[in-house]
């Protein structure tokens, strides 16, 4: 299941406009994220919301916004600087570092906006898997919100 | 009052916050990086190019600065009156080549010199072909014979803008090391004054421009004439006017009562940082044993100060410089359009209306017949733009019709300056302590200052303080020679101060006299170069 807990009731809370789509919180398997635009307009909250932000900022290289060098991480461009399809620890080390400062700036902003909904706040993160490929790599994470909710979740990235 | 741009954001955030108040803008929201942050990086730029247009703010913050700035807002406040800022101006010059062998050569537009004392770098602008039989249709140079040397003349310009890379006849230059190289090199040298540059303009000098713009730019008042010389001449520096009640003011006086009639002034003008050369052809005629004589007409050069060399310009003749015996100024008005009144040859001194008879020595060999006419490229120093100003303030356009406004060069005092400075480490020297630059500092100064005001050593201490030294050993000696309108010249010096003294029938006053410093001066002859900005270390 990708996402536990889908019972709640969204309303009065705050949206942001969904541009995964996924993780489809009725799948069975942990379903790929990854950025579309041009469907039909949706909103999302909740976990979903949660996962979105944190891939949206786990997957920003830093220094690519004007103003904000600091945002984002190094994850894809380390990646996208080469990796050899069996250097799996490697993989592994690239995907902390960059989780780090992901879940930092998520939990920073939850401390100092502690009326956030439970289920929107970030408990933590965990690689559960990852598989290489020549030329692309698939990391398989889970994430766990403080009200205990998780979503699991496949990022396939290029490398 | 400008913000930053998480000012900005913020501002972006608390206005979506407050009119949609369901939409997430925590950081990672989609809202909050694609919407907020980018129109807060658009909205930052603007905010704060509009606060900072505020005109008190930018020019009070520009004019109350201690150093100076560049700011691209004032550039915005100028662009209003029609005004831009001058971005600067390069020297150029000619560099006289001596290689050691007669034949053909071509230089590439790489190639650069290095004057290695001041450390100031010019480069060959294209690609030049000499020869001794040039094609001049081609735009070869020519390859000229002295003695047992060869030269050419290479033109060439400054790397960087600014005042202190106009460098005097006569200054040594090298090749630089890792550039382009010429076969058969032996030495070169600047082969006449390099032309006036300019620096960037300062926030400061360009409101005033723009202030200028606004005010009169009629010939009825100096700051009239200032404003409006400023405008069409980039180079132009400074003038003085004297008056009917000036006693500087002769040429109205020239009457039986010895009464000054009015409506006439004389505007002495600085065109240029330092003086500048100018060269033409000239026919010259053998009126005795090794004795030439030249006459340089008014059409030659408006206002030129004094002739610096002579050289052959055929085929048939050789040789370098000459020495000159004997100047006699003289002068001539035009034969069309409104002249000015010119009593003598001292009136006309440094106008358009200035002649002069040459004579020089010259061994020609062979030895031509007495009565034998030649061409020689004569060059003399002189401030651009004298004739042309004249004719400005002249034109039947632009005159005023109840004046008679005499416009001249301003006489030049060529100073001199020997300084000894104390080191505050020992094991500085030249180099370490950037004397290189404290040279280019003083020849900015001196050359800068102001009609009406002296050489101040207090002045030239503070600019030597401005490096690691431990004091300037006093007294500081100062001379300058100053060049009269009746072809003398006049010695001053000082320790304290260097004052341009007045005496009138030498045409000389601190209201008709600008002090001038070059890095070197070569007039001494053979290989002697004088050090204008001498500097010892102890």
């Amino acid at each position: 299941m990708a996402i536990s807990g889908i019972s709640t009731s969204y309303s009065g809370r705050t949206v942001d406009v969904s541009i995964l789509r996924t993780p489809n919180p009725k799948a069975i398997t942990p379903t790929a994220v990854a950025p579309v635009f041009g469907n039909p307009s949706q909103l999302c909250a909740g976990t979903q919301k949660l996962v979105q932000r944190y891939t949206i900022i786990l997957l920003s290289n830093t220094n690519s916004q004007p103003g904000y060098p600091d945002f984002g991480t190094a994850f894809l461009k380390t990646l996208n600087q080469g990796l050899s399809p069996v250097d799996a620890i490697g993989a592994r080390q690239i995907f902390s570092l960059a989780d780090y400062n992901a879940v930092n700036v998520i939990q920073r902003y939850q401390i100092t906006n502690p009326t956030i909904p439970l289920d929107e706040q970030l408990e933590s993160t965990e690689l559960l898997d990852l598989t290489l490929y020549a030329g692309s790599i698939s990391f398989s994470v889970k994430l766990t919100t403080l009200a205990g909710d998780a979503a699991n979740f496949l990022l396939p990235l290029p490398i | 009052m400008s913000e930053l741009i998480q000012d900005t954001a913020n501002r972006i955030t608390k206005f979506i916050s407050e009119n949609y108040s369901n939409a997430d803008t925590a950081p990672g929201s989609v809202i909050s990086e694609l919407v907020v942050k980018l129109a807060a990086s658009v909205q930052n730029e603007q905010y704060n190019t509009i606060a900072t247009l505020s005109q008190s703010s930018a020019i009070s913050q520009a004019l109350a600065s201690t150093t100076d700035t560049y700011s691209p807002i004032v550039d915005l406040i100028a662009s209003n009156y029609n005004t831009e800022r001058n971005k600067g101006t390069y020297s150029t010059g000619n560099i006289q080549v001596y290689v050691s062998y007669f034949g053909n050569y071509a230089v590439p537009n790489t190639l650069s010199f290095i004057q290695p004392t001041l450390g100031l770098t010019y480069n060959v602008t294209e690609l030049f072909r000499i020869s001794p039989t040039p094609n001049t249709a081609l735009g070869e140079l020519q390859l000229y014979t002295e003695g047992e040397k060869y030269y050419f003349i290479l033109p060439v310009v400054a790397t960087e803008v600014g005042y202190n890379s106009q460098v005097s006849s006569g200054t040594t230059f090298s090749l630089t090391e890792t550039g382009a190289t010429i076969t058969n090199f032996v030495s070169a040298q600047a082969y006449g004054n390099f032309t006036s540059a300019l620096p960037e303009q300062t926030d400061k000098q360009l409101i005033s421009r723009f202030k200028n713009t606004l005010g009169s730019t009629r010939f009825e008042s100096p700051a009239g004439i200032q404003n409006r010389l400023s405008n069409i001449y980039p180079t132009f520096q400074t003038l003085s006017v004297c008056g009917a009640n000036n006693i500087e003011m002769t040429r109205s006086k020239n009457n039986a009562m010895g009464i000054s009639t009015f409506g006439m002034a004389d505007v002495y003008v600085r065109n240029c940082v330092g003086a500048e050369t100018y060269s033409a052809t000239v026919v010259g005629k053998k009126t005795a044993d090794k004795t030439w004589v030249l006459n340089l007409d008014n059409s030659y050069c408006a206002g030129f100060y004094r002739v610096f060399s002579i050289i052959p310009d055929s085929a048939q003749l050789t040789g370098g410089t000459f020495p000159i015996t004997d100047v006699t100024y003289g002068y001539r008005t035009f034969e069309s359009g409104i002249n000015n009144v010119i009593n003598s040859y001292r009136d006309a001194r440094f106008t358009k209306y200035q002649t002069a008879k040459v004579t020089f020595t010259y061994d020609e060999s062979p030895t031509l017949p007495i009565g034998t006419t030649a061409n020689f490229v004569v060059s003399t120093y002189y401030q651009p733009h004298i004739g042309d100003i004249q004719d400005l303030v002249t034109s039947s356009a632009e005159r005023l019709a109840c004046a008679d406004y005499l416009v001249k060069a301003a006489l030049p005092c060529f100073v001199v300056l020997d300084l000894t400075l104390a080191k505050a480490n020992p094991n500085d020297n030249y180099t370490s302590l950037n004397i290189n630059q404290l040279k280019q500092d003083l020849f900015t100064y001196i050359n800068t200052i102001p009609f009406g005001e002296t050489v101040h050593a207090s002045k030239i201490v503070t600019i030597c303080h401005n490096y690691n030294i431990s004091r300037v050993e006093l007294p500081i000696n100062m001379t300058g020679n100053i060049l009269c309108n009746d072809g003398t010249s006049l010695t001053i010096k000082g320790n304290d101060y260097l004052e341009i003294p007045t005496n009138i029938p030498l045409g000389v006053s601190p209201k008709t006299t600008q002090f001038f410093i070059n890095y070197y001066d070569t007039s001494v002859g053979g290989t002697n170069v004088v050090d204008n900005i001498g500097v010892t270390l102890i």
